[in-house]
């Protein structure tokens, strides 16, 4: 199947797929146990799919405050706007790390106490983020902060600045601690409204 | 890959974590990848890799052993968190253990990390050990010196006396730095630290000058709390291990993290490999792998290639102090 796929020299999306299910089929059969330890494991034909120097996707924003997301939502029934979030460190935070989070747009701050952060679809008051214990906020996951508020944000350019400060889990030792033990992600962007939907 | 009576190359999934995390590469891709680095040895971050971490989903479970039979991957060291700072007391950090340990163990690591500055903790984990077959792994990191610092002295110590199947060593490349680097410079910068005391700390560690000397001249130049952070940041970054200390826990090494940051001309300027390498082999270390931690990846890098040519370099430094 993949000597059929490199003979073509150009590999299509269904070639690969195709590959991919062979390859499954045959693993099932006839693959080397993951445990074995004295001799690298058998391989099988999807190896030759071309992923090294295939061509990558342009880099998606990597930020605190991202670039896209920034619109006007309504949230179990309540209408407001929204920015995405995302935590910049390597492996997530723990939501229960964070102390505060805060938002000012168009230099004005927006109270806390009104703020609904959003992960994976639940729903947690900005302000009691730290009583979350054992919920993990992953590092692919985008965090919504959304700021109710019934007219909506006017259509255009906005200036948006996010803070939020957590305890570092590594302690005051580390050099990713920073300083004080306490981290702190700032994002602060010229956000241009998108369409609603 | 690796000749003979020696250890393996493996490749930890933190590698890729530039193209990881802007969407550049799935999980999927990463693990491909890892498939077509040294001896194929997966190592994975628990919560970075895994969604559900600290636990494991039924779905990552499938996800991950389908991806290393079809790739021929080994599963070699689950990298787990202890985040004391962020947990009440220690049942809590015992459970957030168990947990990782529970979920290594169904993914088929071996190893885990395991917490080398809490000996009460360890002794609570040991029978679970047995239960789950994953052996801990204590990693001497940055700012832990082997052979030098009295904790790692310690715990080598102890480690010896405990003599567990279940209780090794992950030296990790950071703890053989030996040069302030650019990087730790910028990271002074960023918090404000004056270039005047950057440059006199970089001066003092050059010339050997004992870190407690250091920050005492350190203050006499008047610095503040974030200037005094630096010079220990610093120091701690940058502990200089020495290589030939490998010798000394030998057969308690179970892993070893490559980690590297610079990249140039085929080399890592501020870790020395060569002799890390030497030690190793001389030490016959055959008893797992020296899983690569790169980790200045950026837009305008191909970690994969970063990676590759690392794992060139080490089997070369192999090649060069085996004895055929």
């Amino acid at each position: 199947m993949t000597e059929q796929v490199s003979n073509k020299g150009r590999i299509s999306r269904r070639s690969l797929m195709k590959a991919t299910g062979v390859s499954l089929a045959l693993g099932a059969a006839s693959c080397t146990p993951a445990t074995q330890q004295q001799q690298p494991p058998q391989t099988f034909g999807c190896m030759a799919l071309p992923l090294v120097g295939a061509a990558k996707p342009a880099p998606k924003d990597r930020s605190f405050l991202d670039d896209l997301g920034f619109k006007n939502v309504t949230v179990d029934g309540k209408k407001g706007y929204q920015v995405q979030l995302r935590c910049t460190g390597y492996r997530g935070i723990p939501l229960w790390s964070v102390q505060d989070v805060t938002i000012n747009v168009d230099g004005k701050d927006v109270n806390p106490k009104d703020l609904i952060f959003i992960l994976e679809g639940n729903r947690y008051k900005a302000t009691e983020l730290k009583n979350q214990m054992g919920v993990q906020w992953w590092v692919l996951s985008y965090g919504t902060l959304f700021v109710p508020n019934a007219e909506g944000m006017k259509p255009g350019e906005h200036d948006v600045e996010v803070t939020m400060n957590y305890i570092s889990t590594y302690g005051r030792r580390s050099m990713a601690s920073g300083p004080t033990g306490i981290s702190t992600q700032k994002g602060k962007k010229r956000l241009t409204l998108e369409a609603e939907i | 890959m690796s000749a003979a009576n020696t250890f393996r190359q493996g490749t930890s999934l933190y590698c890729f974590q530039s193209e990881y995390l802007r969407f550049q590469l799935s999980f999927e891709d990463c693990m491909q990848l890892a498939s077509q680095l040294g001896d194929k040895g997966v190592e994975i971050v628990g919560p970075m890799h895994v969604r559900t971490w600290p636990e494991v989903s039924n779905e990552f479970e499938r996800q991950f052993k389908s991806s290393c039979q079809r790739f021929g991957l080994t599963p070699t060291h689950f990298a787990a968190y202890g985040d004391d700072p962020v947990l009440k007391n220690e049942d809590e950090v015992f459970d957030y253990y168990i947990t990782q340990m529970k979920g290594a163990s169904r993914l088929g690591f071996p190893l885990m990390r395991g917490p080398s500055d809490n000996k009460p903790m360890v002794e609570r984990l040991l029978p679970y050990c047995e239960k789950l077959i994953v052996k801990l792994v204590f990693e001497i990191h940055a700012p832990m010196a082997l052979g030098k610092d009295p904790a790692t002295i310690d715990l080598a110590e102890w480690v010896k006396q405990k003599s567990s199947p279940y209780l090794g060593f992950n030296p990790d490349g950071g703890s053989f730095t030996n040069k302030i680097t650019d990087r730790l410079k910028r990271s002074a910068q960023r918090y404000g630290v004056p270039d005047a005391i950057i440059k006199r700390c970089i001066e003092m560690y050059d010339s050997k000058m004992p870190v407690d000397k250091a920050l005492e001249e350190a203050k006499t130049m008047g610095a503040d709390q974030t200037a005094i952070w630096a010079v220990n940041m610093f120091y701690g970054q940058a502990p200089a291990s020495d290589p030939e200390e490998l010798k000394k826990i030998m057969p308690y090494i179970f892993h070893f993290h490559g980690k590297f940051w610079t990249w140039e001309n085929g080399q890592e300027p501020a870790i020395p490999y060569e002799q890390i390498v030497r030690a190793l082999v001389e030490g016959g270390w055959a008893n797992g792998y020296l899983s690569t931690e790169f980790e200045a990846g950026g837009p305008e890098t191909d970690s994969f290639e970063v990676v590759k040519g690392f794992q060139e370099m080490v089997r070369g430094y192999v090649a060069k102090y085996s004895k055929t």
